[in-house]
């Protein structure tokens, strides 16, 4: 069996719809064919996953979501002129809603104190050089000389 | 009582029927939209939507096909509409496009902390949706009623309205070429990943 054969066999091969001596035919080449081999492998891989989204059921309450939107639309709930001006001032609201809150929070950052504000340096202590300061070294040991004395 | 039997009765009045035909249809349904868009959420949603448009819609039923060819037919349109308006989303876009980039590397990086679970990853399932989505419309519904839903190609061909000839056209070609581009995919990845996946059936 060549690989063209093998390959176009190869899904009634997986779904076991091949006659026995075809079947082996598969079986006997896969074995000995890298590239048939790996093909064979995709094509299970993808059937897996796929048998995977099947065993998956919708939402229980699907029935019920769908009965409710339908009593809502019979009853003409969307079609009333309360809905519709709901659906215009949506974004306008919204946008409201941001500009407000920028507001607020430009309001607030500027009302509060601020951190340099409460540990402000006094002004005496500003003009303070600590450069030009006497090391403390020195005035010790002149106590001590004159101690000595 | 038939599915027709029930239509009558909504359409003279008795909503409450509907329920009979969604309890019915809604996870064949629902597998058809899980083919489309790979997500329990979005594939509920869209099953929602499916039935509230037939609903709507049921004074126009003329009885020519079954319901189940018609709420189907519903769904695909429903389905191909929901993709064609999220690719021109230019979030998604950008998400997609990062998604095929990071997928190409991690396909090549096999897990083998878990040898039950690393046979098919979410790496995997990625790649083979990627490929899914990348089929024409006409291949792709052909592909997910066909495999999805295990419609027979009569019943296909109602649906899609075309020949038996052109849905076993299409589920060939479809196959074909998902089988090509996942061959692709997959010689960049470890061989050995190969050999543990062909363990697993």
């Amino acid at each position: 069996m060549n690989c063209a054969s093998c390959q176009k066999k190869l899904d009634l091969y997986i779904s076991g719809n091949l006659p026995g001596d075809v079947k082996k035919s598969v079986r006997t080449h896969l074995k000995e064919c890298h590239q048939c081999h790996k093909t064979y492998a995709t094509i299970l891989m993808a059937e897996k996953i796929i048998n995977q989204e099947k065993v998956l059921q919708s939402n229980p309450f699907l029935a019920t979501r769908v009965m409710n939107q339908i009593e809502l639309k019979d009853e003409g709930f969307y079609a009333t002129p309360g809905y519709s001006i709901f659906r215009l001032l949506q974004p306008a609201a919204l946008t409201a809603s941001i500009v407000l809150a920028l507001f607020i929070g430009i309001y607030a950052g500027n009302s509060l104190p601020t951190t340099t504000a409460q540990n402000r340096v006094p002004e005496e202590l500003m003009l303070m050089d600590d450069a030009s300061m006497e090391s403390l070294n020195l005035i010790l040991s002149v106590e001590e000389i004159r101690d000595n004395r | 009582m038939l599915d027709s039997d029930i239509i009558k009765l909504i359409i003279n009045g008795n909503t409450d029927k509907y329920r009979v035909l969604v309890q019915k249809y809604q996870d064949r349904v629902f597998h058809v939209c899980m083919g489309y868009v790979h997500n329990e959420d979005d594939a509920n949603d869209l099953t929602q939507e499916t039935f509230i448009k037939a609903y709507l819609s049921l004074n126009t039923f003329k009885f020519k096909s079954s319901f189940a060819t018609w709420i189907y037919r519903i769904a695909v349109n429903i389905c191909l509409n929901y993709i064609r308006k999220k690719k021109g989303n230019i979030i998604d876009r950008i998400e997609n496009a990062i998604d095929s980039v990071t997928s190409n590397h991690k396909l090549q990086i096999p897990d083998y902390s878990n040898p039950e679970e690393i046979l098919i990853t979410e790496e995997h399932k990625k790649v083979i949706f990627i490929e899914i989505d990348r089929l024409s419309p006409k291949q792709k519904t052909a592909f997910i009623l066909s495999k999805y839903d295990e419609l027979p190609q009569k019943e296909i061909a109602e649906i899609m309205q075309i020949t038996e000839g052109a849905v076993e056209s299409l589920i060939q070609r479809a196959k074909t070429n998902l089988q090509k581009r996942l061959k692709n995919k997959i010689n960049q990845s470890n061989d050995t990943t190969l050999q543990m996946i062909l363990m697993c059936f």
